[in-house]
């Protein structure tokens, strides 16, 4: 435990010897290819397949009418609980550029690619909405009939907003925001689809969560669980968009069902830009109520998320239970009244994206720090240090209805202060030559370790040899599981690091879980694993004499022992993160100078994958910060929907983060770990944002959406001259 | 001259003689996964950029999945599974320069080209050199500390 | 991700190549050298050619780089790898060194052509800028002869260059290298292409410019001289506030500015202008240094 060892799982990935979807290979295999709308949103006038169904290698070409037997995609719905079909049929609706309509199967990738085009599709164009606000607003095109395109309007209050604001020395108030966005991870995703003997289903699937798909599957297709495998492989990163189970890849096996072949589908780079789920997207409109001496005491407003074109299981809570109770973050901010509408467009849909609705909550109430400081002249640092929960006062019941474990904000914000004071002072340098310099930060929570039904298990075997085997339901694809988890068991066993091995992702060879998600995996894999570990250590002091856990193996023929998680709730991992950067007048680029990251994630395990972690989730909020955007014209098509539109940044894109780590542990699970892999998402992208405002202060800019571009940057430099 | 649809390509892969008839708009990289069973060698993206795919084509990193099968015919090929496991690898092993892998062989590729033509290069150099080599989990510190570690190293 | 079938050939020669493109009644036919601008389109269909001729195996005869201080010849299959590394290239040509750096990445170069450069009439490619600020002649072959053609007449417009279909792009030419070259770049963050890239080429003589080339890229529908920047600094002192009023006119000559949702026009155009200003800065100062 607390030792920075290099991975195990890494010679294999070095050597090339990865084994995702793609790679992998039936006998009689077959290739899909789906045909997606070109329309934001129409009618199916007209659909010939018969074309595409004579040409060259193909095997089948399915439409709607060959899923009716498949149930419905769990928790997907448009409004009113309406459920959606499988691909498309003539008179049939489409509600996003991108939405399946047709799935071809050939013998080869490239010959079902020909076929595709020879499907015929005519669509009779709808006017098409892509914003949020415009979707909710009265006589705007609407997707699901009934009367609108709100899919849920709710209101979280507590505590006396309208007094805070009627006593309220200032009220500072903004509208921002968190721009839609796209995963992007490396590996886009794919499903190899095999029907087995006995009617069963073997499925190999690019996913973060293979046992929850193997129920969902189990439901859609309804057969017993026991007759349906899901494998995760080797899956090239996630990042929340591998969640959920997707209409594409639930029509790549039906139709291995129809065809009785093995069918695989691998997703293209520009496909996934439409066809996977994208994340944030919501705009907020928010006020904050301050003293005189720079306490918040209520946060009151709207948010509107745009939720694409029908909302997916988890969408409804990335903003329910994620954005809006965390809205206080750090703070004692005793009162809240705020309206979350989410809203349907004819957009890609929104998944879940690292954070989901906890960078956007961070974001909002970070640039209403700033503006508060810059209401009440404090410094940023000192307003938030007025403002946060006191050391002493944990655990913490929000007004929200949240319990955090543990926190010390003070803590580091302290460990950030040195270098914030370093930054500043080279700001009053850079300034007095009059160099356009900004330093901003940002304060956090992170919470994690969500628990989103039954517990995740492990299980742990001693062979007689003294040999662990330890299978765990949560699902890494990147984080490194293998060697935390391998760590924690041999920590708790008492064995040798090198005679365990950690397995998952599998069904057949992981007991169940939830997989991989939510920055939960060490809080309740880890729980799990630490559960099993200490039976199959108490199974071993039934031997007479006290031994080494391998001999006791031995004599007993071996132990096992497969045991659930048991925390007593989500952790909140907190942090603080400060970046300095410098703005080229004349061009308008942000160039980010020195950014200071000072997390807290309890008990560590292995430092250098939670320092792994920060870096990577650093780059995506940097890539939020400045570059990245899905955008739509206004008839709803993607402009965005290539690498070289969508700029995810490379290495001379993505600064150097110096990471500092405390450990406050958390009393809400006995190994005292939080979750964190989300922090750099959550943290870095205001920080970014509130330094560039400050590097406009000669100018005025009070406030600049996401993602700062030259052009955008420079045009507000230049309309504060013109002005 | 009239053209044909299928080729007969010939290449050397990993220093072992390869010949398949193949359709001409085989990518070399759907060549090198699927007639030769090199996985290793990966797609990430279809404009170019990801670099997922990077091969060393006679003595040079190249994308492959930009390049034909039939344009490599004569050349030879150097995939992840052709080399040893080298100062490189263990730089990334040793510097967590790798998470879910899917960008490492690639990333790899580039790696030793970059230093065989830069063998000490600065930070600024590495993360040029990495143009061409996209990552979404890493954030390419620990890539660009791997790359430093193994020029220390004397990887080229 | 899959191209469309096509008809592959594999050229032997540049009589057979030529001889292909001139018999070929098929116009359906496209010439493949580097692969780097064709590939990924033919990948995402929006190039379906019936016909592939690959020309790849005639860099024996095309692929020579050759710098000398009377000028320069490029074959057209010459890698911008290879001309990154040439010692000619970088001594006389500093401006070329500086777009080759910033070109696309290490693994496109390795395969791109400078013939392809050209031969595509990419607005948003880098080298054109400094090619026409070179004065580059392209040399086109065809079965019934050859012809030369000055860069600034065979780019046409977007994707549009003079190249006859039954013509091969065989090489490019310069003349001698003059005095302080520079190319700059504000790159396009997602494909890394030019939003703008300005080549300044400047001569001094007895203290003042006697010769001002500034070529713009990536900003309209072809790369573009700058000429009444250019004429602005004939005759004057390369001083600050001369080289700040010459940037300033480079939206005069600007064709109608591309705009999308990287950069608007004016924008385009305002970062040509910051941009011509660092490139005639370095290129006075490179010229001041006289290594010619």
């Amino acid at each position: 435990m607390g030792v920075a060892l290099p991975r195990v799982e890494d010679a294999a990935l070095l050597a090339g010897r990865g084994r995702y979807v793609d790679d992998v290979a039936e006998p009689g295999m077959l290739h899909a290819f789906v045909v997606r709308s070109p329309v934001a949103h129409g009618t199916v006038a007209g659909l010939d397949v018969s074309v595409a169904r004579a040409a060259p290698g193909v095997a089948g070409v399915f439409t709607a009418d060959d899923m009716r037997d498949v149930g419905a995609l769990p928790g997907v719905r448009g409004v009113d609980g309406l459920e959606l079909p499988l691909l498309r049929v003539a008179g049939d609706k489409v509600r996003w550029a991108g939405e399946p309509v047709v799935l071809v199967v050939a013998d080869t990738a490239a010959s079902a690619a020909d076929a595709a085009e020879l499907v015929e599709v005519d669509y009779e164009t709808l006017p098409a909405v892509t914003s949020a606000e415009a979707a909710a607003a009265s006589g705007a095109p609407v997707l699901h009939g009934g009367s609108g395109n709100v899919c849920f309007r709710e209101r979280l209050t507590s505590g006396d907003a309208a007094g805070a604001f009627a006593a309220a020395a200032h009220r500072v108030r903004q509208r921002m925001v968190s721009q839609r966005v796209a995963p992007v991870a490396l590996e886009p995703r794919g499903v190899l689809a095999r029907v087995t003997g006995g009617g069963g289903l073997d499925v190999r699937i690019s996913t973060q969560r293979p046992h929850d798909v193997r129920r969902w599957l189990s439901r859609m297709f309804g057969l017993p669980e026991a007759l349906i495998r899901v494998v995760a492989g080797d899956v090239g990163g996630g990042f929340g968009a591998k969640g959920p189970l997707y209409p594409d890849q639930v029509a790549v096996i039906a139709a291995a069902r129809l065809l009785g072949r093995p069918v695989k589908w691998i997703e293209e780079r520009s496909e996934s830009f439409l066809a996977t789920t994208h994340g944030r997207d919501q705009t907020a409109d928010l006020e904050a109520a301050v003293t005189a001496d720079g306490r918040i005491t209520a946060i009151r407003g709207i948010v509107h998320a745009g939720l694409g074109a029908y909302l997916t299981p988890n969408a409804a809570s990335i903003v329910l239970r994620r954005l809006a109770p965390l809205l206080g973050q750090c703070y004692a901010i005793e009162a809240i009244d705020v309206e979350l509408v989410g809203v349907l467009t004819n957009a890609t849909p929104v998944g879940p994206y690292r954070g989901a609705g906890r960078p956007e909550a961070a974001y909002f109430t970070e640039r209403l720090a700033d503006l508060a400081a810059l209401e009440t002249g404090l410094d940023p640092a000192e307003l938030r240090r007025r403002n946060f929960i006191a050391p002493d006062a944990f655990p913490y019941q929000t007004p929200t209805g949240l319990t955090y474990d543990s926190g010390d904000y003070r803590a580091t914000l302290d460990t950030a202060m040195s270098g914030y004071r370093e930054m500043r002072r080279w700001q009053a340098v850079a300034r007095s030559s009059g160099r356009l310099a900004g330093v901003g930060m940002c304060c956090f929570v992170e919470p994690g370790g969500i628990l989103p039904g039954e517990p995740d298990q492990a299980t742990v075997t001693v062979d007689g040899s003294g040999k662990v085997t330890v299978a765990v339901g949560t699902s890494g694809h990147g984080q490194g599981h293998q060697t935390t988890f391998g760590q924690l068991a041999a920590g708790i066993l008492g064995v040798p690091f090198a005679d365990v091995t950690v397995v998952f992702g599998d069904t057949e060879l992981a007991p169940f879980g939830h997989g991989t998600f939510g920055s939960r995996s060490t809080v309740v894999g880890g729980s799990a694993v630490l559960r099993a570990c200490e039976a199959v250590l108490a199974a071993a002091r039934r031997v007479d004499a006290p031994m080494p856990l391998a001999e006791a193996a031995r004599l007993l023929g071996g132990l096992t022992a497969t045991a659930s998680a048991d925390v007593d709730g989500e952790t909140y991992a907190f942090g603080c993160y400060v970046c300095s950067v410098e703005v080229d007048q004349v061009t308008g680029r942000v160039r980010i100078g020195r950014l200071i990251a000072v997390d807290d994630c309890g008990v560590v395990i292995n430092p250098l994958l939670v320092d792994g972690q920060v870096h990577g989730a650093v780059a995506q909020g940097v890539g939020q910060a400045l570059f990245e955007q899905v955008r739509y014209d206004e008839d709803g098509q993607p402009l965005t929907a290539s690498l070289m539109d969508y700029p995810m940044p490379s290495a001379a894109q993505v600064p150097v983060t110096e990471s500092y780590r405390l450990e406050t542990p958390s009393p809400a699970n006995q190994l005292g770990v939080k979750g964190m892999g989300e922090s750099g998402t959550i943290g870095v992208t205001p920080a970014v944002v509130n330094a560039v405002v400050d590097a406009l202060r000669p100018f005025g800019v009070r406030h600049l959406d996401m993602p700062l571009t030259p052009e955008k940057v420079w045009t507000a430099i230049h309309e504060e001259l013109g002005a | 001259m009239t053209g044909e649809r299928d080729v007969t390509v010939s290449m050397t892969v990993n220093g072992v003689s390869r010949q398949r008839s193949v359709a001409a708009r085989t990518l070399l990289v759907h060549f090198l996964r699927e007639e030769l069973g090199l996985t290793g060698t990966h797609v990430g993206c279809d404009t170019t950029q990801c670099g997922a795919c990077t091969v060393d084509m006679d003595g040079v990193a190249v994308k492959s999945c930009t390049v034909l099968a039939a344009q490599a015919s004569g050349s030879a090929v150097t995939t992840i599974e052709g080399l040893s496991f080298g100062v490189i690898q263990r730089a990334f092993r040793a510097e967590h320069g790798l998470q879910c892998g899917f960008c490492t062989p690639g990333m790899v590729m580039a790696v030793r080209q970059l230093l065989a033509d830069n063998p000490s290069p600065t930070e600024p150099e590495v993360r040029e050199g990495l143009a061409g080599n996209l990552c979404r989990c890493t954030g390419y510190q620990n890539i660009v500390a791997a790359v430093l570690a193994a020029a220390a190293s004397g990887a080229s | 991700m899959y191209p469309a079938s096509f008809s592959y050939l594999r050229a032997a020669s540049v009589a057979e190549a030529l001889d292909v493109l001139s018999s070929s009644s098929d116009d359906d036919i496209k010439v493949l050298a580097g692969g780097q601008s064709l590939l990924p389109m033919m990948k995402l269909r929006l190039a379906t050619p019936g016909v592939l001729l690959d020309i790849g195996g005639l860099r024996p005869s095309l692929g020579a780089v050759s710098v000398s201080a009377g000028g320069a010849e490029f074959g057209a299959l010459a890698t911008y790898r290879s001309l990154l590394s040439d010692p000619g290239v970088a001594l006389r040509y500093p401006a070329m060194t500086d777009a080759l750096r910033v070109l696309a990445d290490p693994q496109v170069r390795a395969r791109g052509t400078i013939g392809g450069a050209v031969a595509h009439g990419d607005p948003a490619a880098d080298l054109p800028a400094v090619l026409l600020a070179l004065d580059a002649s392209v040399v086109l072959a065809r079965s019934r002869g050859s012809r030369t053609v000055a860069l600034d007449d065979f780019l046409l417009g977007a994707f549009e260059t003079d190249l006859a279909e039954d013509e091969l792009v065989t090489g490019l030419s310069l003349g001698p290298a003059l005095a302080g070259q520079a190319y700059e770049k504000f790159e396009q963050p997602a494909s890394h292409l030019p939003l703008a890239g300005v080549c300044a080429v400047v001569s001094l003589a007895d203290g003042v410019v006697s010769r001002a080339r500034i070529a713009v890229t990536g900003v309209a529908g072809r790369a573009f001289r700058a000429l009444a920047a250019e004429a602005s600094l004939t005759g004057q002192e390369p001083a600050s506030a001369v080289l700040a009023a010459a940037a300033a006119l480079i939206g005069e000559d600007a064709p109608r500015p591309l705009a999308d949702i990287h950069a608007s026009g004016p924008f385009r155009v305002h970062l040509a202008s910051v941009l011509s200003e660092r490139a005639l800065r370095r290129a006075v100062s490179r010229a001041s240094v006289g290594s010619q």
